[in-house]
């Protein structure tokens, strides 16, 4: 039942969002086509590029919040609102129904990574100097041996992946919370303003986990240590060598204990606290 | 299966200091057309929507076919709210795929066949469709459903006689054999003819609970009953 809900869920959202990321990839096929296209010709990037550049990146820099938008619209209606007469209904888990809407808010969290991610790629790639100007793209080139320099390919593979992990995660608890948010918003003491109460608990919600989360990942060391050709367990940062990036993974466990919290919280207001209007 | 499908007791629900049931009890047995009859106002609806399992946070017992409201459930319950449940952006052909992905009691091409039938266009969207159109693929989806007990909220309530007479006709013609309907409404006249059994609920008690056998044995009708029952009714 839970590919069926996710199923479904995807086609509830993916009207707005697939609709996004459509116009995102035509503009990126048009964008990169043109400038294979016209290699042989002028150097400078044409002025329909420019545009195309222009429209993308603000694209990709306002998929974040309105995947947030659409995440709270969508979870409010189909499950609060007269939607949730439906839903509430079928012959599902309530675990199922809530692990559906944060799996899809995850996945459409990491399609505006990805598109913000390629964005910038083709930023770098193809517009280069002409897009973003002759000295910002000398001093990336500086920059990035100091990042990714003296590093073994398997090693570079190996923190990128904890680093994407990482984020899936972030995003993850991050939809979690604010589901929390609105479920807390939904019951019968707040829900006449549930909107003005599903910003107020957001907020407040996410802010008192960040605080938590900083709090605790500040006073314990626990993490990896990237190096030329390895990983390193490491419990005090100050093992840390000069060339190495250090991954604090204390905040990704607290993400996940976060994660497990906010889930059967909400889980709990869902089934005990709210009353479908 | 068990005689008594759906078995009420100690039913209460307050919604803060509002005591909207006061400890309602009661036995449907299968194979009956139940009416639920009562005022706007009076806790049916409450009633109803705590046995579907939209209410959770009520006080008592609630057995259907043996089973407390939870998935196993709903899907031997087919429910028809007041409201319209489906999204405006939804389809009839959407809508239909929808249940049958969910409901293994769901019958595709009859409901396929009825929408037709019924002259719905099977891709217009649901936000541009008339309230009557909505109103009839809702019944689609519910009655194409081999349940065992089908539960409609007020199905007459806002609709013209003529429509009142297609809707009565297409759950008759259309719930599955042995099965079970608790139909809510106020509109006593229309629904008299079909009922076996009313629960009459007023301020959150229930007042009458009997065989329409028994009321017409005294020589009254339902309706009579009614008014005489709710005469006092706010």
């Amino acid at each position: 039942m839970l590919s069926k809900l996710i199923k479904h869920e995807l086609i509830a959202t993916g009207r707005i969002m697939g609709a996004l990321y459509a116009v995102v990839g035509i503009l990126m096929a048009y964008i990169l086509g043109s400038y294979y296209i016209g290699k042989g010709g002028a150097e400078a990037a044409t002025t329909g590029q420019m545009l195309g550049m222009m429209v993308l990146l603000i694209i990709s820099s306002c998929s974040f919040f309105l995947t947030v938008i659409v995440m709270i619209s969508n979870f409010q209606r189909s499950l609060y609102g007269d939607q949730g007469y439906l839903t509430f209904t079928l012959p599902v888990k309530s675990t199922a129904l809530l692990a559906s809407k944060i799996i899809v808010s995850t996945i459409w969290f990491i399609a505006a990574f990805v598109c913000l991610m390629g964005t910038m790629a083709i930023m770098y790639y193809v517009i280069r100097e002409d897009y973003i100007g002759q000295e910002s793209y000398a001093m990336i080139e500086s920059m990035l041996p100091l990042i990714l320099g003296g590093k073994s390919l398997a090693t570079m593979v190996a923190s990128i992946v904890i680093y994407l992990v990482s984020f899936f995660i972030r995003f993850a608890v991050l939809s979690i919370e604010v589901y929390f948010a609105i479920s807390l918003a939904n019951t019968r003491l707040f829900q006449k303003r549930h909107l003005l109460w599903t910003i107020v608990f957001s907020m407040g919600t996410i802010y008192i986990a960040e605080s938590i989360s900083t709090l605790i990942s500040d006073n314990i060391d626990f993490g990896l240590a990237i190096t030329a050709d390895k990983l390193t367990f490491i419990t005090n940062q100050l093992q840390v060598g000069a060339s190495a990036t250090y991954i604090n993974l204390v905040t990704i466990i607290i993400s996940l204990l976060f994660g497990v919290g906010f889930f059967f919280a909400t889980h709990y207001v869902m089934n005990k606290k709210v009353n479908i209007r | 299966m068990s005689e008594t499908l759906l078995k009420v007791r100690n039913l209460k629900k307050s919604y803060g200091s509002h005591q909207v049931l006061n400890g309602v009890s009661f036995d449907v047995p299968s194979g009956k057309i139940v009416g639920l009859l009562g005022p706007n106002g009076c806790g049916k609806t409450s009633m109803i929507k705590s046995i579907v399992g939209l209410i959770n946070d009520y006080e008592g017992k609630i057995l259907i076919n043996g089973k407390e409201p939870g998935v196993e459930s709903k899907a031997i319950v087919a429910y028809l709210p007041e409201k319209n449940y489906l999204a405006p952006w939804m389809t009839p052909k959407h809508a239909i795929s929808y249940m049958a992905d969910f409901y293994k009691n769901f019958d595709k091409e009859k409901a396929l066949n009825m929408a037709q039938t019924f002259n719905l266009d099977l891709n217009q969207k649901i936000k541009t469709m008339s309230k009557g159109q909505q109103e009839k693929l809702q019944l689609i989806l519910v009655m194409c459903r081999k349940a065992d007990l089908y539960i409609l909220d007020e199905p007459l309530g806002g609709v013209d006689l003529v429509s009142r007479e297609f809707i009565l006709d297409t759950i008759m013609k259309n719930h599955s054999e042995n099965s079970t309907i608790l139909l809510s409404t106020h509109l006593i006249y229309d629904i008299e003819r079909i009922l076996d059994r009313v629960l009459m609920v007023k301020g959150g008690d229930l007042v009458v609970n009997t065989d329409v056998e028994k009321i017409t044995a005294t020589g009254k009708s339902v309706e009579d009953l009614f008014r005489e029952v709710f005469s006092y009714a706010v």
